[in-house]
């Protein structure tokens, strides 16, 4: 059996995980950064203020949350405006405030456009649960220089290096005895270990708040991913799909520099509109796929193509709801009238733009293309 | 009619309702003259029309074959502005191509050369340069995304402007003069003697509820297409200060597209255009008969489609182009029945509600962005003449606030500390004030911060717009700096801008974040109408990232 994923984003590298354990050949080929990529780090099943209780989750769902980096832990976590949130996982770099209840936060302050400690600081010390707790939150200056206008995202690459991250430790440990723990903005490494290496050094919890878009916790993610691919034996390629052609028993994956890949299975995990995977199409004045395939776009249930104008789709008429509920048309986890080839992730037609959902449904699109 | 009768002591001279730029243009000037004034804005200052318009000082070439008098005192009055406020301003050059498959196109090109001839006696009043008539091929060298099918084309000179700071402006220096200025604060009645005369107005301020009153000698109606409304509280019929109500929409890009802007005719002969305003290009304007909210004017799809469809024949790139956002605005104009939009008048006049019984009520209908100074004057001559206030105005020499001399932005930088791009938008915005925003830099390093990445806005100037320019929310900021309207729609800097206005207004860290929810749904719903394929992506993206940031749904993100 030979499967090709499309996508390497959660749902694809799920997917191809999934099918490599049922026994199937699997190739992986992606393109850009997707969502994944630009995640925040925390993993929640439904849209998080929807969320009600804990999702169960599969043994295999756990397994592979932890070979990414994330913990599936219920856990509570705040964002870089300073809101505290549940959720159902998270990234082990972002700090987990349920064990810090009633104790002292250090929010560590750098000079930067994207954090202010002060105002987060204040934020989170007025939260319902920190006043119930008694949790306090302070902002503590820490001594680096040349963090000011570096991207967050170089910010956090620069802890990789040992060196580096040993001055970040040194401003940290400065706060035993004064802090219970440290809140970090989003830059404790893009590689897995940069913030366990960190934590150890300076023998107090730290973590960080959930990352922006194209931030640290996506970086940790590629670069969990790639390392977990490589060791499962998936062969791998960056470049874009043009089309898939789907023939009787067999499928064409057309890459975009001409070569052509065949396959029993395909999985299609190319992401909803965020990632690209769907685009709006100028000339059709409707929803596409960005490759070739044979499948079915719909929204609520509806298929895409029934819209009469030459004029692009009324977003106002609409909603922008639109943007998150359009894509792949499926039965389980095969796309609707094409059997063989199975979808994943957020380019499932009406389903809420979850980590762990992308999570689940990539295991169960690999097990059926797999098994 | 109430009971009471302040006449002996009243409060102020004169209440103006109304804060777009009429109304706050006569509340300066009337201050200027040593008026006591009190001001009223249901909304935000130039919440309406003013803050909503083309961004154009314009003479109003269209103007000139039915209404020429317009054009002469938009010219006039243009001179005017640019002398109290040269920060504003900016040059817009326009082109006139004229196509090859008009069958009359060379019949036309002569035509538009002759007319602009005419136009030209009026450029000098604005410190505009005279047309130019252009071969096809300085027009490609001009504008190379023009489509190649001219036979010529011709220019002519225009100035651009943010007709939001205009307002601010105009309110903050009726501030220094004494006057009192109420931003969301809705007048809900106008008060009268058993004669009819009025002796000041009830109010509610929309944000705390609270209610007062205030006691006058005369009233000022200038609140525009809200005119009739604010008769209605007076007691008086809508049609007394009847205005044909008239819409108008703008699609904005995320960038500059051209260097000059572009005339194009839409499906119904009607002109439109393309215009590099600010750091975007904009499309307009429609001219539509409006029965709508006026504190909730929308583009539609169909407007936004009537404009890209009409430009898209002369700069067929815009198509392509990445629409960020709309703006609406409803003209006062003067009422008529049975006449084309296009075809109403752009004169304005004041109405003296004496006749109807209201003495000392007088309504202020029509007018232009261009001409309000003009307006404002005789407006305040009329009220002034009765007060026994012999000042003349001095509206047309007296600079605006940051309008006295000219700074370079580039010394604001502080040695690169404050990027440049930063520096020149807040030099534009601030004029000579930009210098104020910088003395708080200097005493807090930490202000210098960025909050709006796109715009570029900095901390101390959020800061300073609502310490200074009666900013209270982050749409007031954003009115005020651009703050969020750029090509991430506010996904960055909403939360932080929020999260600033609450602090300094002692509120809970929650309803700022609501306020900045509020304001990325404002702008949401701007911007939906326009989005295309360009802009698709980032819509989900942005939909996605403010999720994870403060929520969707406010008050409800607190375990």
């Amino acid at each position: 059996m030979k499967v090709v994923v499309v996508g390497a984003g959660v749902a694809g590298t799920a997917a191809a995980w999934a099918a490599r354990r049922a026994g199937a050949e699997v190739a992986l080929v992606h393109d850009r950064a997707g969502a994944s990529a630009l995640a925040s780090g925390a993993a929640d099943w439904d849209r998080w203020q929807a969320a009600a209780g804990q999702h169960p989750l599969e043994a295999d769902a756990v397994a592979l949350a932890s070979a990414l980096g994330y913990s599936t832990d219920p856990c509570l976590v705040c964002t870089a405006s300073g809101v505290l949130r549940p959720a159902q996982g998270r990234d082990r770099a972002v700090l987990d405030l349920t064990l810090l209840a009633g104790r002292r936060i250090g929010v560590a302050d750098l000079a930067r456009d994207d954090w202010d400690a002060e105002l987060i600081a204040r934020a989170l010390s007025s939260s319902a649960w920190a006043r119930t707790t008694e949790t306090r939150f302070a902002p503590r200056a820490l001594a680096l220089s040349d963090v000011q206008h570096a991207s967050s995202w170089d910010l956090a690459a620069r802890f990789d290096d040992p060196g580096e991250r040993e001055k970040l430790a040194a401003e940290l440990v400065k706060g035993r005895g004064e802090v219970d723990a440290w809140l970090c903005g989003p830059w404790l490494g893009t590689a897995a270990g940069a913030h366990e290496a960190l934590s150890q050094r300076v023998e107090l919890p730290l973590g960080e708040a959930l990352s922006p878009p194209g931030g640290a916790a996506g970086a940790r993610f590629e670069s969990a991913r790639d390392a977990l691919l490589e060791q499962a034996g998936i062969e791998t390629r960056r470049e874009a799909v043009s089309e898939v052609v789907v023939g009787s028993g067999r499928i064409d994956v057309h890459l975009a520099g001409g070569e052509r890949w065949g396959a029993d299975r395909l999985v299609l995990a190319l992401g909803g509109v965020a990632a690209g995977g769907v685009r709006l199409d100028e000339a059709r004045a409707r929803f596409e796929l960005s490759l070739g395939a044979p499948v079915t776009l719909q929204v609520d249930g509806l298929s895409t193509d029934a819209v009469s104008t030459l004029h692009g789709v009324d977003f106002a008429a609409h909603g922008p709801a639109l943007l998150e509920q359009v894509g792949i048309a499926t039965v389980g986890a095969a796309a609707l009238g094409t059997p063989s080839v199975f979808v994943a992730g957020d380019v499932m037609a009406d389903r809420p733009r979850t980590w762990l959902r992308a999570l689940v449904t990539g295991l169960h699109a690999g097990r059926a293309a797999g098994g | 009619m109430p009971a009471h009768d302040a006449s002996d002591r009243p409060d102020v001279d004169l209440v103006v309702i109304g804060g777009g730029v009429n109304g706050s243009g006569v509340a300066r000037d009337a201050a200027l003259r040593g008026l006591r004034v009190a001001l009223f804005e249901r909304n935000d200052i130039a919440f309406g029309a003013s803050g909503n318009s083309s961004g154009m000082i314009h003479g109003g070439p269209r103007y000139l074959t039915y209404d020429p008098d317009v054009t002469h005192t938009s010219c006039l009055d243009s001179g005017h502005i640019q002398r109290i406020a040269p920060h504003l301003l900016f040059r817009i050059p326009f082109l006139v191509p004229i196509h090859a498959s008009r069958l009359t196109a060379r019949a036309a090109l002569t035509g538009y050369d002759a007319f602009f001839d005419l136009y030209d006696k009026y450029q000098a009043l604005k410190h505009g340069k005279p047309h130019v008539r252009l071969t096809p091929d300085e027009l490609r060298q001009l504008e190379p995304g023009l489509v190649s099918d001219a036979v010529g084309g011709v220019t002519f000179d225009e100035w651009g402007i943010d007709g939001a700071r205009l307002c601010i402006g105009n309110v903050v220096d009726a501030l220094e003069h004494g006057a009192k200025v109420h931003v969301h604060t809705t007048v809900t009645e106008v008060l009268r003697r058993d004669d009819g005369s009025v002796t000041g107005v009830r109010y509610r301020d929309r944000l705390s509820g609270a209610t007062g009153s205030v006691h006058c000698k005369l009233v000022v109606n200038a609140t525009g297409a809200w005119a009739p409304l604010t008769s209605v509280l007076a007691g008086l019929e809508p049609k007394v200060a009847r205005i044909r109500p008239g819409k108008g929409i703008h699609v904005f890009l995320d960038r500059r597209l051209t260097n000059y802007a572009v005339v194009a005719t839409a499906i119904d002969g009607r002109q439109v255009f393309l215009l590099p305003w600010q750091n975007t290009s904009v499309l307009g304007t429609t001219d539509d008969d409006y029965y709508g909210d006026l504190d909730d004017v929308i583009a539609t799809g169909d407007e936004v489609r009537y404009l890209t469809q009409a430009i898209e024949r002369v700069f067929p790139a815009v198509k392509r182009a990445r629409a960020i956002g709309t703006w609406g605005g409803v003209r006062p104009t003067l009422y008529a029945w049975g006449r084309n939009e296009d075809k109403l008048s752009r004169e304005h006049e004041v109405v003296d509600h004496a006749q109807h019984g209201a003495d000392g009520l007088y309504s202020m209908i029509g007018g232009k962005l261009a001409s309000y100074r003009i307006f404002a004057e005789e407006m305040t001559d009329v009220v002034a003449r009765r007060l026994g206030f012999t000042a003349p105005s001095k509206t047309h020499v007296s600079p605006l606030p940051g309008g006295d001399e000219t700074i370079d932005p580039l010394a604001l930088t502080e040695g690169g500390r404050i990027d440049p791009m930063a520096a020149v938008r807040l030099e534009y915005r601030h004029g000579s004030r930009a210098l104020r925003v910088m003395e708080r830099i200097a005493k807090n390093p930490r202000e210098a911060r960025v909050v709006c990445e796109c715009e570029p806005v900095l901390e101390a100037e959020v800061r300073y717009v609502v310490e200074h320019e009666l900013a209270s929310s982050v749409e007031d900021v954003s009115r005020r700096t651009r703050l969020g309207l750029g090509s991430c729609g506010g996904m960055r800097c909403a939360a932080r801008c929020g999260a600033i206005i609450a602090q300094i207004k002692e509120r809970s860290p929650e309803s700022g974040r609501r306020d900045a929810l509020r304001f990325v749904e404002w702008t949401r719903k701007r911007r939906l109408a326009a989005v295309g394929p360009e802009q698709a992506r980032q819509e989900a993206l942005a939909l996605a990232h403010l999720r994870a940031e403060i929520g969707d749904e406010p008050g409800e993100g607190e375990p």
